[in-house]
Order: structure tokens, then sequence, then C-alpha cells
């Protein structure tokens, strides 16, 4: 069997910092598992912190990733370059997330119990010490719509640009800034009403 | 800390907040999550392979099931050798009827009728040969009689040692009675068949 491989100019650097994404990928499409593994090695934390914000729990955010790597493994060969390898790979993360959340809708997870109580434990305590302010914040964040999770997570935790977040969420840029701006006022309500800020 | 500024933006209401302030809000990802991507993509790898020759091995399989379902058809239903040379049998009188009329020999005559009465003998593996003699001919149709067995009595067919064939074949030729060949003159098994036609005198 003859294997098409499709030309690819891309220069994006692997967190790693180094120059080498065009050749991973070329590799990978040729089936190399070591420099699928490189990829995976690159991205997959990535991956799990999107799944970990978008989804209810540790273990569907577990799930969500191995789904995602599956999906890169198996579609990598249809990837052509258009856009940055790692749009490429949020945007598959975040469909499976929604996925998940659309299979999943109904379930009611021990983590959201947990969170919730804990949450009630610390506004009571006012405790906002560094460690519970940042977990204070991840839950505020969890509470919010899907929408507003995903962008803020796109935007203020990974730091990726308007147009980035764009094509992730193939949505126009002047509805990521507009959606970002009623994103974060949602977070704003959410903090206050949690205790961790006050107006 | 990056993310107490940022709820400091927040909560001023400040419209440009720089991206990536949350940074340090990233979950880090469980040792064992690594592993387990590459265990669930090594099994679809295995699984891709699998399916990649999945085609070729079914047609494999397929013709191997399809030779050895009819080796064993064949081993249960031997062909049936009769009609075999029956076949042959026809061929061979097309072929031959042309050299009789050749020879235009008053004694021996053949049709097709005949041949076909042939089409159940079982023995037609054997060279078959008709003799056409009259009724009168005593000596030669006891001499069939006694050194052959019968084959089939309605046909009057007979099968009959090569040897003792010889003999007949010698005596015939002392008579001047013609002998036709029906089928290839192959011994077999050392013996012949003799299709007897006898004509009124």
């Amino acid at each position: 069997m003859i294997l098409i491989i499709p030309t690819i100019t891309i220069s994006i650097e692997l967190p790693g910092g180094r120059n080498m994404e065009n050749d991973i990928i070329i590799e990978c499409i040729k089936g190399n598992e070591k420099s699928y593994e490189k990829l995976i090695t690159a991205y997959e934390g990535k991956i799990y912190n999107m799944c970990c914000y978008m989804l209810k729990n540790k273990e569907d955010a577990m799930d969500a990733s191995q789904e995602v790597c599956i999906k890169i493994f198996k579609y990598i060969k249809k990837f052509k370059g258009d856009s940055k390898l790692s749009t490429w790979i949020y945007r598959i993360t975040y469909n499976t997330c929604i996925d998940f959340i659309k299979k999943s809708r109904n379930d009611v997870s021990i983590d959201d119990v947990i969170a919730l109580d804990s949450h009630k434990d610390s506004s009571v305590e006012n405790i906002i010490e560094s460690r519970e302010m940042k977990l204070e914040i991840k839950r505020c964040i969890k509470k919010l719509s899907e929408d507003f999770k995903a962008i803020i997570i796109l935007r203020d935790i990974e730091g990726l640009t308007y147009n980035e977040i764009s094509e992730i969420l193939n949505i126009e840029v002047g509805t990521v800034k507009s959606r970002l701006n009623r994103a974060r006022e949602a977070l704003r309500n959410e903090l206050i009403k949690s205790g961790v800020v006050r107006r | 800390m990056s993310y107490e500024k940022y709820i400091d933006k927040l909560m001023s209401n400040e419209n440009e907040i720089e991206e990536g302030l949350l940074f340090e809000l990233e979950e880090k990802p469980p040792k064992e999550l690594h592993s387990n991507m590459m265990k669930t993509i090594d099994i679809k790898s295995k699984k891709g392979i699998y399916k990649k020759y999945q085609r070729f091995i079914s047609t494999v399989a397929a013709a191997l099931i399809f030779a050895v379902l009819l080796r064993g058809f064949t081993i249960l239903n031997p062909p049936k050798n009769g009609k075999i040379a029956t076949k042959e049998s026809i061929e061979n009188y097309g072929n031959n009827k042309g050299d009789d009329n050749n020879k235009n020999d008053g004694d021996t005559e053949k049709t097709v009728s005949e041949v076909k009465g042939l089409k159940d003998d079982k023995t037609s593996l054997c060279p078959i040969y008709e003799i056409s003699i009259k009724k009168g001919n005593e000596s030669i149709i006891d001499y069939i009689k006694e050194n052959s067995s019968i084959s089939d009595e309605k046909n009057n067919i007979y099968k009959m040692s090569t040897d003792s064939f010889k003999i007949l074949q010698k005596n015939l030729k002392d008579e001047s009675i013609g002998i036709t060949t029906v089928n290839e003159p192959l011994e077999k098994d050392g013996f012949v068949t003799i299709k007897l036609i006898l004509k009124a005198e």
C-alpha cells in the first residue's frame, strides 16, 4: 500500500519549545508510534486541563482525554495544516467535551456534591488563602455555562489569541470578544456569590 | 500572583485583561494519564492493523472453507463414471462412423440408440467393442457366453478378459466378422466390454 503524505508547511513550536512539529506530524501520519507519543506528551496537559474544567469530574476528564487522544491518532492523516496543530487539538478537545456533556447531562457526580459542600464550608469560614483561593476560582469557573467556561479556559488559562479561539470555537472574532466579556462578568458574579471577593 | 492581578482587574471592570493570567489554575494531569493514553492507542493501532488485513484474511478463509467443502462433497459424491464414459462413447461413435463407411463392412452396424444403450453400463471404463453377428453363428455366441460375464443382459453387454478377447478377435477374423470399437480401446483392469448385436439370419 502506498502512503500518500500531504505536504504540510507548519511552523509552530511544541510547548517544549522545539520547532519540530512538522516532522512529528509527518512521522505520525506514517504511523510512527514514538512520534505520536511525543505529540501526546506535548499536548496531554492542555487536553486534560480543558477536559477537567469542562466536565464534571476527573474520571470524565480522563475518559474524554483518552477519547481525544484516539481522535488525534485516527484523524491526524486528515490534518492539512490549515490551522495550528494546537488549535486543531483544542477544537477536537472542545468538541469531545461537548459530546461528553450532552451524554451525561442528567448525571450528578460525587465530585459536584463534594465541591458544593466544601464551598459552603469555605464561605462560612471565609478562609481565602492562596490555595483555597485557587480552588475557589476553579470552582467558580466550573459553574459557568459551557460556552463561558470554554472561552475563559482558552483565553485566561491557556492564553490563546482571539483568532485561535475563533477557530477552535468556530465563531467570529467579534463574537469571541463579546462572549469573553460576558463570561468574565459571569465569573465575577460567581466569585462574589461564593464569597471569594467582595463588591 | 497573576491570578490575583486577574481578580483585581476583573473586579475593577477593566475591559482589557491580558491573556493567560490564570495559567496557575491549569489542572495538572494525573501520572497515569499518559500511560493510559498510550495503552488505548496501542489497542486501537492493533485493531487498525487487523482491520487493514481483515478483508484479505476473510477472503482467504472463505476460499479455504470453500475448498474444504468442495473436497468433502467430492468424496461423498464421486462423479458417475458411467456417464462420462457414455459421453466419450458417443464422441467416439461419431468419429468411428466415417471409418465404418469407408470400410463398408456389412456385418457391423451401429446406431446411436445402441450406443445410448450403454449409458448405464457401469463397466464402461473398460474398452467397449460392438460385435454384430448373425443369430446362427452359434460357435462365436457360445464362445462369448462361455468366456465372459454378463454385465447387462437386456442390452447384451458382456465383460471379457483381454486374453479371451484376443482369441475371440482371431476367431472373428477367421470368419470375416467385423468388430467395432465404441470407445478408446484401452485395456483397463485386464477386461474389455463387448456389446453383442444379434442380427436375424
